[in-house]
C-alpha cells in the first residue's frame, strides 16, 4: 500500500515537473536559400508591404559581418531595400510616395542540440533581413501591378513568394528572376 | 469557290462517312472546349465560396488542409482549437469579428457545423453576398437546426420537422444523438456552396448533445436528459476552426504572424484566398493532363477523317478521271481533296461549338444542382477561337495528306479505268 502510494507520488511528482521542463517556448519558421516573401496589405491610400529575405540572397552571406567590405556589404543592402519605391516599382500613374521604410538584420538563433558544421550550437546562424514599409498612393485604383528591381539588385535571390490582401480579395503569386513582374489587376 | 462547291458535292454524296466524321470531330471539339470550361467553373465556384474572412485559423497544419476542411468539408481536422485560445484571439485589438465553427457530427452523411449566430451574417460567398433563409430563421433554441438547401430537398425537411444527429461524419452511424433531437429552425436558399451541403446547430448544442458521452459512446450511467443539460454550462471546451475578420486589412499580416507565433497553443492562420491559389497551383498539373488528353482526343478525330479520305480515295477514282476528262488540272484535284478536309473540319467545329453550347445550357442546372458547378455560358474567349481556328487549319493540312496522294494517282492513271 504504501509502496503503491510512494509510486503514485512520485508518478504525480514527474507530472508536476513535466509542464515546467516544458515551459521554454521552442519554434522556427522556415528558411530556404533563394526565396523571400514579400507582403502586401492594402487599404484606402495606403499600402504596407513586409519583405523577409534570407541574407544568403541578399548579400552573400548569413554570419555576423565581420570584416569591413562585409559590413559594407550589408549596409549597402539596407540603403538599396529602404529605397522601396526603386525595389518595387509602382505604376507611376497611382503617384506613390514612401511614408516609413525600415530596414534591419536580424539574427536567427540556432537551437543548442542541434548538429551543424560549420558553427557551434547556440551560435547565431541564419540571418534575415526584414523591411517594413508604408506607402501612400493618391490613385490606389492605378497600382494594377508591380515591377521588381530586387533581382537585379541582390544576384542571390531567385523567388520571392507575394502574398496580397485588399478590400476586393486575397491573393498570393511569385515573382522570379524571369518575370519580375505581379499582376495585380484582379484585386485592386 | 467552284472547288469546294465540287467538294461539298462529293461529300454529299458520301454523307454517312461524312457525317460520322463530323460527328467525331464535333465531339473531340466539344470535349476541348468543355474541359476549359469545367475548368474555369470550377474554379470559380471554389473562388465564389469564401469571401470576406480575412484569415481562417485552426489547429497547426498545412494551409491547404485548414482551408479544405474549414469552409469545403473535405477532410478532418488534425487537432482542435482550446477555447481558451479561441477566446484570445477575439481579444485581439485588430480582430473586428470571429465566428467559432465546430465539426465531427453528421446528418445522413451531411457534415453538423456548430457556430453561432454571426455565422449567418459574417459568412459571405460570391463576391460578398451573405446567406438569405428561404423559410424560417436563425436557431433561437438550444436544439434548434439551420438546414442548407440540399440537405432540405434530398431528405425532404421543412422548417419545424425533427431531426436526430449521427456522432462521427459516416453516412451509416453506428452511434447517434437519439436522446436529443432538434428541430428545424430555418432553412438556407441556396448559395452554390458547401453550407447547402451544412446542418448548422449552436455551438452550445454540439456540447449539450456529447455532454453525457464518454470516449466517444454514450454513458448508460450518466445519461443527461435535454431539458437538464439546458441547466448545465454548455461553454464549448474546444472548438474545430474560427473565421476572423479584420478591421483593418494592413493589419492581416501581422495578426496572421502573431496567430502563428502564439506560444501557448499550436495554431494556424491562414488568409482563405493565398490558399486557393496555392490549391490552382496543385491541381494546375491536373489541368494540364486533361487539356492534353482532349487535345489528343481532337487529334485522333483529325486522323480518323484523313483515314476516311484515303480510303474512299480508289473508289473514287472514277471521280477524279472524270474530272480530269472535262478539263480539270491535277492541282484542282489536290484543291478539292484539301477543302474537302477544311469542310469537314470546319463542319465539326461548327458543330461541337455550338453542341457544346447547347449542352451546357440544357445540362447546367443539374450540373448546379449535383455537383454545385455554375458552369458559366459565356462567348469562346480569344484562347479558344484561336484553339478552334487552329484545329480548321489542322484539318485543312490534314486533308492535303489524301489530297497529295490523289493528285499523284490522277497524274498516273489519268483516264485509264481498270475494271
Amino acid at each position: 500500500m504504501a509502496k503503491a502510494t510512494i509510486s503514485a507520488l512520485a508518478s504525480l511528482a514527474i507530472l508536476v515537473a513535466l509542464p515546467v521542463l516544458a515551459e521554454e517556448h521552442r519554434q522556427l519558421g522556415p528558411h530556404v536559400h533563394g526565396q523571400g516573401t514579400l507582403d502586401i496589405a492594402v487599404e484606402g491610400n495606403k499600402i504596407e508591404m513586409e519583405l523577409v529575405a534570407p541574407g544568403m540572397d541578399i548579400v552573400g552571406f548569413e554570419h555576423v559581418a565581420t570584416n569591413d567590405a562585409q559590413k559594407a556589404a550589408v549596409e549597402n543592402a539596407k540603403a538599396k531595400l529602404a529605397d522601396v519605391l526603386n525595389v518595387f516599382k509602382l505604376p507611376a500613374a497611382a503617384n506613390c510616395k514612401t511614408e516609413t521604410a525600415n530596414v534591419e538584420s536580424r539574427k536567427e538563433t540556432h537551437q543548442p542540440g542541434e548538429k551543424d558544421d560549420d558553427d557551434k550550437p547556440g551560435e547565431p546562424e541564419h540571418s534575415e533581413f526584414h523591411a517594413t514599409y508604408t506607402i501612400t498612393c493618391e490613385s490606389p485604383e492605378n497600382v494594377t501591378g508591380m515591377e521588381t528591381a530586387y533581382f537585379t539588385d541582390f544576384s542571390g535571390g531567385q523567388l520571392l513568394n507575394v502574398n496580397v490582401t485588399t478590400s476586393k480579395g486575397q491573393t498570393q503569386a511569385q515573382m522570379t528572376r524571369e518575370k519580375p513582374t505581379l499582376d495585380l489587376t484582379g484585386v485592386m | 469557290m467552284m472547288i469546294v462547291r465540287l467538294a461539298f458535292q462529293s461529300l454529299l454524296n458520301r454523307w454517312v462517312t461524312a457525317l460520322l466524321t463530323v460527328l467525331a470531330i464535333a465531339v473531340s471539339v466539344m470535349l476541348l472546349l468543355g474541359v476549359e470550361k469545367v475548368r474555369t467553373g470550377a474554379r470559380e465556384s471554389f473562388a465564389d465560396t469564401i469571401s470576406g474572412t480575412d484569415l481562417i485559423v485552426g489547429a497547426r497544419s498545412g494551409s491547404l488542409n485548414l482551408l479544405l476542411y474549414s469552409v469545403f468539408r473535405i477532410g478532418n481536422a488534425t487537432n482542435n482549437v482550446t477555447w481558451k485560445s479561441y477566446q484570445d484571439i477575439a481579444k485581439m485589438p485588430e480582430v473586428a469579428w470571429i465566428v467559432p465553427l465546430s465539426l465531427g457530427d453528421s446528418h445522413h452523411g451531411f457534415r453538423v457545423l456548430g457556430t453561432n449566430q454571426d455565422y449567418f451574417t459574417h459568412y459571405k460567398f460570391r463576391h460578398g453576398q451573405t446567406m438569405t433563409f428561404a423559410s424560417g430563421g436563425p436557431f433561437k433554441d438550444l436544439f434548434d437546426a439551420v438546414i442548407g438547401s440540399d440537405v432540405a430537398e434530398q431528405l425532404g425537411y421543412k422548417v419545424g420537422d425533427k431531426i436526430i444527429v449521427a456522432h462521427g461524419v459516416g453516412s451509416i452511424s453506428f452511434y447517434k444523438h437519439e436522446d436529443k433531437p432538434f428541430r428545424v429552425s430555418g432553412i438556407l436558399a441556396k448559395t452554390g456552396t458547401p453550407i447547402d451541403r451544412t446542418v448548422h446547430v449552436s455551438l452550445e448544442a454540439i456540447e449539450a448533445i456529447h455532454i453525457d458521452w464518454r470516449n466517444g459512446v454514450p454513458n448508460p450511467d450518466q445519461s443527461v436528459s435535454a431539458d437538464e443539460v439546458r441547466k448545465m454550462d454548455l461553454t464549448p471546451r474546444a472548438i474545430t476552426a474560427a473565421m476572423v475578420g479584420l478591421k483593418s486589412k494592413l493589419s492581416t499580416f501581422r495578426v496572421q504572424r502573431r496567430i502563428n507565433d502564439y506560444p501557448e497553443e499550436p495554431l494556424s492562420a491562414i488568409m482563405p484566398g493565398v490558399a486557393l491559389q496555392e490549391l490552382w497551383g496543385l491541381i494546375g498539373t491536373a489541368e494540364t493532363a486533361l487539356s492534353v488528353v482532349s487535345a489528343m482526343v481532337v487529334a485522333t478525330a483529325l486522323l480518323g477523317m484523313v483515314t476516311m479520305i484515303l480510303t474512299t480515295l480508289n473508289e473514287r477514282r472514277r471521280e477524279m478521271a472524270i474530272l480530269r476528262s472535262v478539263g480539270a488540272t491535277p492541282a484542282t484535284v489536290l484543291g478539292l481533296l484539301a477543302a474537302e478536309g477544311g469542310l469537314l473540319t470546319l463542319a465539326g467545329v461548327v458543330f461541337g461549338t455550338v453542341g457544346l453550347y447547347a449542352g451546357l445550357y440544357l445540362a447546367r442546372p443539374f450540373i448546379d444542382h449535383t455537383y454545385g458547378l455554375s458552369l458559366p455560358i459565356d462567348p469562346p474567349r480569344a484562347e479558344e477561337w484561336l484553339k478552334l481556328g487552329a484545329i480548321v487549319i489542322a484539318g485543312f493540312l490534314a486533308g492535303l495528306l489524301p489530297a497529295v496522294r490523289a493528285y499523284r494517282l490522277s497524274l498516273a492513271d489519268g483516264m485509264m479505268v481498270r475494271i
